[in-house]
Parts: C-alpha cells; structure tokens; sequence
C-alpha cells in the first residue's frame, strides 16, 4: 500500500498558491482513515487520493494535545488538519496515537534522586518511566509549569521530561522541584 | 510488505560473548570512526566480522549461522584493517535510555545493545545512562546481542529525522525504509557528526559491489546521497546547506558541560589565572599607584595589630608597676597609631576609588568602542541586555576584583601570616590551641556560605518574579483595564509577593542559625584560651596576664580573614567570569579586521578590480553571467565575448584608490550588482542561493515576496552588514570588499519599517548622518520629508527631546523623521524596508511624497508588502524562498500571470472586501 501510492503527496485542491499562500484542509475523525506506513502515516480522505504524512505534529503538545492534528510532508508544508480526533475509527486511532508517541517521547519523571546546582545549571538525576537519566538545565525557565500540577522540564539539549502531578511525587522529590518552581 | 520483516537476529545467548566456540574470523582490529567502542564489544562484533555474501543475505533475519561465509576473491585478504563507523546511541529499542551502538562494517550495518537491557522485563530501573559526553562514556556492559542488521548491498540511503523530542536514524533500503535507532536531542549532534563522517568518496564512487563481494577498501561504503538529515532543523530540504552539522550552542564546544543561561563563557574552561593575569595587565599603566595603594595597606594592616599587643604592656608593666610615664607613651603611641591609620586609610581610600574608576573607565571605553566596530552577526547571536550586561555589570565585577578583593586577599594573609608568628612566639602551644579551630570554621564557613547563596538565589529569583510582574503589567496598564483584569492582576502580584516574602524568611532563618553557631564555636576557642591560658598564668609558669589578654584579642582577629579567605575561591571564580565575558567581545575580530582578513585572504579579488574608464559611460544591459576582465592592466576592450563593467567614475566627486588598494571618499554612480550571491546565517540553511540581479544608477527596484523569502537578507548584504556565503557584490563594477567600509556606508540611506531614533531632539536626530548640517538643512530636510509642519506644532519645534526609540511620536511622525534623516544624509543608494507599512493611509500618503523626493536620482530598492506603493518601481523583482523568480516593470509582470500579479490581485480583492 505504502509503494503503490508513492507518487501521490497530496490532494489537488491543496496545492500551494503562488506566494506560499495555501489552503489547507480540515477533516473530521470520520473523514479519514489513518494508516501505518513505515514511520509515518498514509491519510485517506474519503473519496480522495491518500496521501502520504511524513509528520502529524500537535499544536498545542501540552495543553491541548487531543484537539487537532497538522499533517505535514517532507518539506514541512502543510497538508492538512485533523480535528474531532474522537470521531477516528479504532484502527486509525492506534496508528494515529503511534506515530504522536514516536514525534512526542516525553518520559515521565518519577522521582529525583539527587539535585545540584552550580551557576545556574541544574542537575537532577532522575527515575522515569525509561529508566534513570541524568538531566542537565540551564536555568529554573526551563521548569515551568504546563497545568495543574503538572510541570514541563527541559534540559540543556532539548529533551522534554514531564512530571505528571508534583503532588504525587515522594516528599524530598518534591521540595527540589518547588525551590525551582 | 510494511516491518513485518524487521524482527531480532537469532537469539540472545547465540550471540553473547563467551558462549561463542568459535574464534574470531576478521583478521585483524578495526578501525572504529564515531563513537569508540567497548572492548567488549569490538571482541563480540570481531567474531561475527567478515560475514556473508552481503546481496544474499535476507534483510534483518536469518539464523546466525548463514553469516558465517567467508568473503571470497581478491577483496578477502586486503580486509585486514577495516574501518567501522560506529554511534552510540542513549536510547534503546524498547523506547528506554540504554546505549544502542550502530555499527556501520564494510559489508553490513548493526545495530548492538548489552545484553542486559535488552533483556530486562520493562527497563525501568538498574539502565541509568549518564549525559554522553567524550569525559563519561557508558559503562561497558559485558554481553551483547545484535537487535538489527541490515546488508550494506541492500541499503539506499540513510537519513536522520529530527522529532519534538527525540530522533532517529532511518535506514531506505532497496525494499523498505527502517527505523535504525532513536536518539534523544542530547545525541543530535552526534548522530549528524556521524553521518558527516562517512566518506564523501565512497558515497560519490557509488557503484554497489558485485554480490557478495566487499569494498575492496575494506571499508564502510554507502551509496551516493546517502546520508539525509531532515526535520524541524532541516524544515526545507531543498534550501539546505551540506554544511557540517551545527554543535549544540547551549553547552560548552570543549567539554560539553551545559552553558550558564546568563552566559556564554564555559565557567569551568575558564583558565582562571590565565584570565586574572590578563586582567592584571589593565593595572600596569598605573603600577605606581597600585604599588602605593598595596604598601599602605600592608602599612594600615600592620599597624592595626600594634594596640593588640600595647595591651599587654598596659596589663603587665603600667598596671601593675602604677608607671604613668609609660602609661602616657602607650596611650600616646595609641593616639599616633590610630591618626596615622585615618590618615593612611582615608589616602588609601581615595587611591583606591581612583585606580578602580580609572581601569574601570579604561575597561568600560574599550568594550563599547570595540562594540561599535563589531559586524552585526555578532549582535544577531546574542541578547541585547546581554551585552548590555557586560559593559554595566562586569566591568564593576572587574573593578571589585582588582582593587577590593586582590588586596583584601593580601591583607588577610598578611594578617594571618603575622598573627601566627606573635602568638607562636609567645607561646607555641597557647597559639596551636587558638588556632586548633581554624580548619572547621573555614570548612562550616564555605558550607554556609554554599548554601546560604542558593537560598538567596532562590530570593532573588523570586524577587526578578515580582519585577516582571510590574514590568507586564504596568506599561500594559491600558490593556490590563481593557480586558477588566485588575483584580487577577493584583491577585497574581501577590501571590508572587507572599512567595519572595517567605523566601527571604527563609534567608534569615539560616543567617540567625549560622551567625550564633559560628559565634558559639569561635567563644568555644576563647574558652580554651581562657581555661588554658588562665591556668598557665595562676601557676606562674611564664605566661603573664597581657600575654593571655593579646591571645584573645588576636584570635578575635585571626578568625575574620580564615572566613573570608574560605569563600574566596568564589570570589575569583566570579571575577574570572566576568573578565572572561569581556574578553571574549574584546576578542572578536571588528569589522574593520574582517575587511583586511578578507583582503589578506583574497588577493585575486583585490587583482579582479577593474579598470576605471576615462569617461563615465552610458550604463549598458549586460548578462547577468558576464565576467569581469581578470587583470587590472587588461584593457577594457581586451574582453571580447564579454563587456567590461562599468567601474568607478573618475570624476571630481569619485573616490580615490589608496596605497592599500581600497577607495576611499568621494560619491558613487549607485550600480549594483549580484554575482551568483549566496548566504546562509548560520552556515545550515541558505537564505539567499545563487542571486544573478543587476540594478542600474538611479533606478528603482521594488521586491515583492512573502515573509522570510529573504528580501531584507538580500539588502542588508549591500551596506556589509553580513557577507555572502558565496559568490560577490559590486558597487560602481567594483566588489565591496574593495571600499573602505565607511565610505561604502556613507553612499547608502535606509529607513526601517520601525524607524529608531535616539534619545535626543529631534534636530539632532535628523542631523544624525550629517553632523556638519546646518539648521537650514535639517529643516529642508523635514520639510521634503514632511515632517516639518508637526514638528512646528511642537512647543519647542526641532528643540523637542524626544524620548527613547522616540516615544512620544506617532508611527508615522518617526518615520518622516527618519526620512528627513536619510535626505539629509544624501545617500547614492537608498534602501526602503516596509517604510509604509505601519502607518495609515493619510499617513502614508504624506510618507510617500516625501519619499518621491527622497528617490529622486538615487539607486533605490524598496521591499514593500503593500504592493500599490511600488506602483511607480522601474522594475519590480520577486523573491521567493531565496531565490529570484521573477523580474519586469510591474505591467509586464501583471501581464505574465505569475507570483506578482497573483498578490497584485489578491491584494486588490482584499481592499475591496
């Protein structure tokens, strides 16, 4: 399936204008079918030709992660937005959650084992759902908060680390991330 | 089809090290390009090294024992030292940090994990990876087991595809594309380096070898084009540059450690005496004073330890004996010792705020002339309060450094120095028990002081909090009432109040333990002074009264310079800081070096210059091919398929060549011209490739294209604000590097979108470019610009200070002032960068008269989104993703249908809706 169609990138009505100004379009959950292909997505509109998604990219990965979807190709354009993420049949779903959990991996952090500080460089090491890390940051910026209780962590490299709620975390793991916060 | 095919080779124990019967086949070490690998490792992958007829092989699968054929024909025995490109990567195949090593062998790509994460139930615990740096490799595992492998006949292409938060390294095949190994952002960099490392000869030299059959180099070998990067880095795959992958800037290039995020000075790599020695250089102009300014405070200190030690002639002698006439020398000397120490302290005082603000001055005066001279790039890469920051905050930090603390730091080990001998002359073991609590109150002093610093960090974090709520809300007043959010508004200022409230609260509990315990340990030492002591001198065995009273009185000043000194290696930590970070502005090359580097590095440019014609003769089309004539005797006629350029004018306001090859003075025609320019900001992604664009003297050159199609990029190379990746511009026929710089800048006027005044009056901004001007001028000026019947609206007309960026001014009246500036300047060739784009139309009206007279005879480009203003442009050209795509007068590009008349209409429909 992924071969046959190689050469369809998108639909015709969503060509780019001159000038990069483009019309995108927006389905709904039961207006496409999502597919696995490989590392990324085949999108089938209904009653259009499939298209192939090389990334399906949240706009609002923290706080609105579930709300809509942006298919893009390989060259960043835009190919379309999904919406009414909960109108998507099973199968699409899965394939849909698959490919978000490969663009997002975002480990949890369970538990702070030991914190450091030296010029504004914060050291956790930490337990999360995949195993131990240490993290390096620069600057308590780069903990904030993303909702209640809920705490976005970013190190010196990029890497996202999410604490679900700090108020489920052991007492001492808490006190390091409230003298930052 | 799809990954069903993808699966595990063989199993676990089949491959680890140890079970394996049989030797290693390869004949001997490889060599590993990348990531070293583990001993360990290189032995487990040796035995499975050289393998199989690679084309056969069934990708990713099939049992061990098909692998064990041995590589036949010439290629087998020149194999002896293969090279293998090896990567580690910080996440494994079940998603969990773990190493996962991809080793790329002259017949096959593997990629290899221990054995025990592998292995392990869900990973989750005991699989700790520490950051990869070159300092802190993994710990090797001990067995290994091969997860994926692919024949290098089989593979296409390997690419990179950068995630949110992760990557992976993703294999094209001849049937599939394969997800190699996924990386988390802190081996980005690496896994790029990596791929760039692959030879560029093998990939070009991309005949496959014959099945079964290895690189004859005995080396990796993939296929042209093979290594891709894409993702966000990467967004437009068609505009990226084949740079080598950009380093991480947020963590120190030498040893990885992540940067400061209020620097970008590494502040471990510092060489701390390095960077003090070069500061102490700024002493030396003035050693004279600095010498006195040392020995009166040896002088002071020394002085300072006599009434101590008078103490005990007064206890011993004086008292006991009734001797007034000695009493009246001792109080006498007293009396001399503390006028002489005002005197002394009250010169050293002002010698000392003398030096400090002299180097200081010195210091702060050489940054900011060195900041005037520095190209933009260097400005682009950084914050502005950044370098604000260094000019205001670390030239301080220096001054302290230098006059405070480097001869505080010499008195107190004067003091200690001295004290020690006193009290070890007057009784050695007295003073050993005096001195016995030394090392545990620096040591407690250090901690303390650690700690108390975090706490007070903590403080001032949540005090900058508090200040940026202010900073939101009070400009933001009008919008804040708008939207009726006063009351969230207090309710947030608050909440950050209480917090910075009980932060501080906090500060003071641990100085009010500190400050009592450490008072208690140091009474605890008087104590044994005093039980000791006393009892040495009851029993008469040498030790007087005055004795035991000088050993209290000097261990109370023994312990102040033992604190201070515990803390100071703080202190030159932050004075290297600091010094470094204006060092490094100090350091970067001005512009004006850049220009003679670039001369220095092209002398064929400085040979390419062409020949000035006698007459200043009639501007021709040419090719946007065309050549400049190679030598500058070669005659202009001596170009015969190609006509030579117009050059510089040699009339009476032409500039004028000097000895080092440069013009100088005088005014240009105003041609301009591109040369197969190219640029790239950061050196990964063209902003501009392969510009061909010739604009004649006096014309005017409308450039029409969306945001980020790199309009403005292509105008600020004229001026050199950046210089071209590639390729050349010419002004008059003549390439830029070849004007003096100010010269060049003098011939060009630009007015901004968001036009920047200074703070200052409005006559003095106008005359900014041309301080010579008379008022009749500046009022000209702002007459042609418009601008002159508001500003005699004004009470105090052209006197008017106007403030910073010009507040107090409309949009529309700093730009008329800016365009009076610019008329002023009476520049050759005039920039126009959306100069009427954040006015309104009555507005923009008036600006556009005034810039009618402004373009009058001068080489004009004018980047507008509005495209009805460049309705009177000679020509129009349009950019798109950095390239040009378009050019004509504006009915021809109408007429043509392409990108301008698309906007043309679009624009039109838009006004009309």
């Amino acid at each position: 399936m992924c071969t046959a169609i190689a050469t369809v990138t998108r639909e015709p009505s969503a060509a780019a204008a001159p000038g990069g100004v483009s019309t995108v379009p927006v389905w709904s959950g039961e207006q496409i079918r999502l597919q696995r292909c490989g590392q990324r997505l085949l999108a089938i509109p209904h009653g259009q030709p499939p298209l192939h998604v090389d990334r399906a990219v949240c706009p609002f990965p923290y706080t609105a992660p579930q709300d809509i979807i942006v298919f893009m190709d390989d060259e960043g354009t835009e190919l379309g937005w999904l919406v009414e993420l909960d109108r998507l049949d099973v199968e699409s779903r899965q394939a849909l959650e698959a490919v978000l959990q490969q663009e997002y991996l975002m480990p949890r952090i369970e538990r702070i084992l030991t914190a450091k500080e030296e010029f504004d460089i914060i050291t956790w090491q930490v337990v999360t759902d995949r195993g131990t890390r240490t993290i390096e940051i620069r600057g308590r910026r780069n903990i904030r908060w993303i909702g209640p209780g809920r705490v976005l962590v970013k190190d010196a490299d990029g890497n996202r680390y999410e604490i679900p709620n700090v108020e489920q975390l052991d007492p001492q793991s808490r006190d390091i991330v409230d003298a930052e916060l | 089809m799809g990954m069903t095919s993808l699966r595990p080779l063989g199993t676990p124990g089949e491959h680890q090290l140890g079970r394996r019967d049989e030797p290693p086949r390869s004949k001997g070490r490889p060599t590993c390009v990348g990531d070293p690998l583990p001993e360990t490792l290189l032995t487990f992958l040796q035995s499975h090294e050289p393998l199989v007829n690679a084309a056969s092989a069934p990708l990713s699968s099939g049992p061990p024992q098909a692998m064990q054929l041995t590589l036949q024909g010439p290629e087998a025995g020149v194999c002896a030292n293969p090279t293998w490109y090896t990567f580690c990567s910080d996440i494994d195949h079940t998603d969990h940090f773990a190493p996962a090593w991809v080793v790329c062998t002259p017949v096959r790509l593997w990629v290899v994990e221990p054995e025990s994460a592998a292995s392990s139930s869900d990973g989750r615990t005991g699989r700790g990876l520490q950051l990869p740096r070159p300092s802190r490799p993994a710990a090797p595992a001990t067995a290994y087991r091969i997860v994926l492998e692919i024949p290098l006949a089989r593979l296409l292409r390997l690419q990179v595809r950068h995630l949110f938060g992760n990557g992976y390294l993703e294999a094209v095949t001849t049937d599939q594309t394969i997800a190699v190994v996924r990386f988390s952002r802190s081996r980005a960099v690496a896994v790029e380096a990596w791929l760039h490392q692959l030879p560029a000869e093998w990939t070009a030299a991309a005949a496959k070898p014959p099945a079964g059959v290895a690189n004859p180099a005995g080396q990796a070998r993939l296929p042209a084009a093979a290594v891709v990067s894409s993702g966000p880095r990467h967004h437009h795959s068609r505009n990226r540059a084949p740079a080598a992958p950009a380093s991480n800037p947020d963590r120190c290039p030498k040893c990885g450690r992540p940067l400061p995020p209020w620097s970008d000075q590494c502040p471990y790599c510092i060489n701390r005496r390095q960077v003090l020695g070069r500061l102490l250089a700024y002493v030396r102009p003035y050693w004279p004073q600095a010498l006195l300014m040392s020995a009166l405070l040896l002088v002071i200190t020394a002085l300072q330890l006599v009434p101590t030690y008078l103490t005990k002639l007064l206890v011993d002698q004086v008292f006991p004996q009734r001797n007034v006439a000695l009493l009246i020398k001792v109080v006498g000397a007293m009396l001399a010792i503390h006028l002489v120490q005002s005197a002394l302290g009250g010169t050293r005082g002002y010698l000392t705020a003398w030096l400090g603000q002299r180097i200081v001055h010195d210091l702060r005066v050489q940054i900011y002339q060195h900041l005037q001279r520095l190209p933009l790039t260097f400005y682009d890469r950084r914050h502005t309060g950044a370098i604000m920051s260094r000019v205001t905050g670390d030239t301080p930090n220096i001054q302290n450094f230098l006059v405070n603390s480097v001869p505080q730091i010499l008195v107190w080990l004067t003091t200690l120095i001295g004290i020690g001998l006193i009290l070890f002359t007057l009784d050695p073991v007295l003073a050993a028990l005096t001195l016995l609590p030394a090392p545990l109150v620096a040591i407690a002093t250090r901690r303390f002081s650690r700690r108390v610093r975090r706490v007070y960090q903590r403080a001032w974090r949540r005090n900058s909090d508090l200040n940026a709520v202010l900073t939101d809300t009070i400009p933001g007043i009008a919008v804040v009432k708008t939207f009726t959010r006063e009351e969230y508004e207090a309710e947030r200022f608050a909440a950050k109040s209480s917090d910075l409230f009980h932060q501080y609260l906090r500060a003071a509990r641990l100085e009010n333990v500190f400050g009592p315990s450490m008072g208690f340990l140091l009474s605890l030492g008087s104590i044994a002074i005093w039980s000791y002591g006393g009892l040495g001198v009851i029993r008469g065995g040498g030790l007087t009264l005055g004795d035991l009273m000088v050993f209290v009185g000097y261990m109370w000043q023994f312990y102040g310079p033992v604190q201070a000194l515990a803390s100071v290696s703080a202190m030159f930590q932050q004075a290297a800081t600091a010094a470094e970070r204006v060092f490094e502005i100090l350091d970067t090359p001005a512009e004006r070096l850049l220009e003679e580097a670039g001369a220095r590095v092209s002398p064929q440019a400085a040979a390419d210059r062409p020949v000035p014609p006698a007459t200043d003769a009639a501007l021709l089309p040419v090719p946007a091919t065309a050549t400049i004539p190679s030598g500058p005797s070669k005659p202009a006629s001596a170009t015969t398929t190609n006509r030579s350029l117009p050059a510089v004018p040699v009339s009476s306001g032409s500039p004028a060549a000097s000895h080092d090859g440069r013009l100088y003075g005088g005014t240009v025609r105003g041609e301009i011209e591109f040369r197969h320019v190219s640029f790239s900001y950061e050196g990964d992604e063209y902003a501009l490739r392969d510009i061909n664009l010739r604009i004649h003297a006096g014309e005017m050159v409308g450039l029409v294209g969306s945001s980020g199609s790199g309009k403005t990029t292509l105008v600020n190379l004229i001026p050199r604000f950046y210089e071209p990746t590639a390729g050349e511009i010419l002004i008059d026929g003549v390439p830029l590097r070849q004007w003096d710089l100010p010269t060049l800048r003098r011939q060009i006027g630009i007015v901004l979108q968001e036009p920047f005044l200074f703070h200052g009056t409005i006559g003095e901004n106008i005359a900014y470019g041309n301080p010579d001007a008379t008022p009749l001028d500046v009022i000209r000026a702002a007459q042609a610009a418009n601008a002159h019947e508001f500003i005699m609206d004004l009470p105090d007309g052209y006197d008017s200070v106007i403030g910073e960026r010009g507040v107090g001014l409309s949009g529309g009246q700093r730009q008329r002032i800016s365009i009076a500036r610019a008329i002023l300047k009476n520049p050759r060739i005039l920039i126009l960068d959306e100069a009427t784009s954040a006015v309104d139309t009555e507005t923009e009206k008036l600006i556009q008269e005034a810039l009618a007279r402004l373009i009058s005879n001068r080489t004009t480009l004018a980047i507008a989104h509005r495209l009805s203003t460049l309705r009177n442009a000679d020509r129009i050209v349009v950019v798109d993703n950095g390239t040009l795509v378009e050019s004509g007068t504006p009915e021809q590009l109408l007429e043509s249908g392409g990108q301008f008349a698309y906007l043309w209409h679009l624009q039109t429909e838009l006004s009309r809706a």
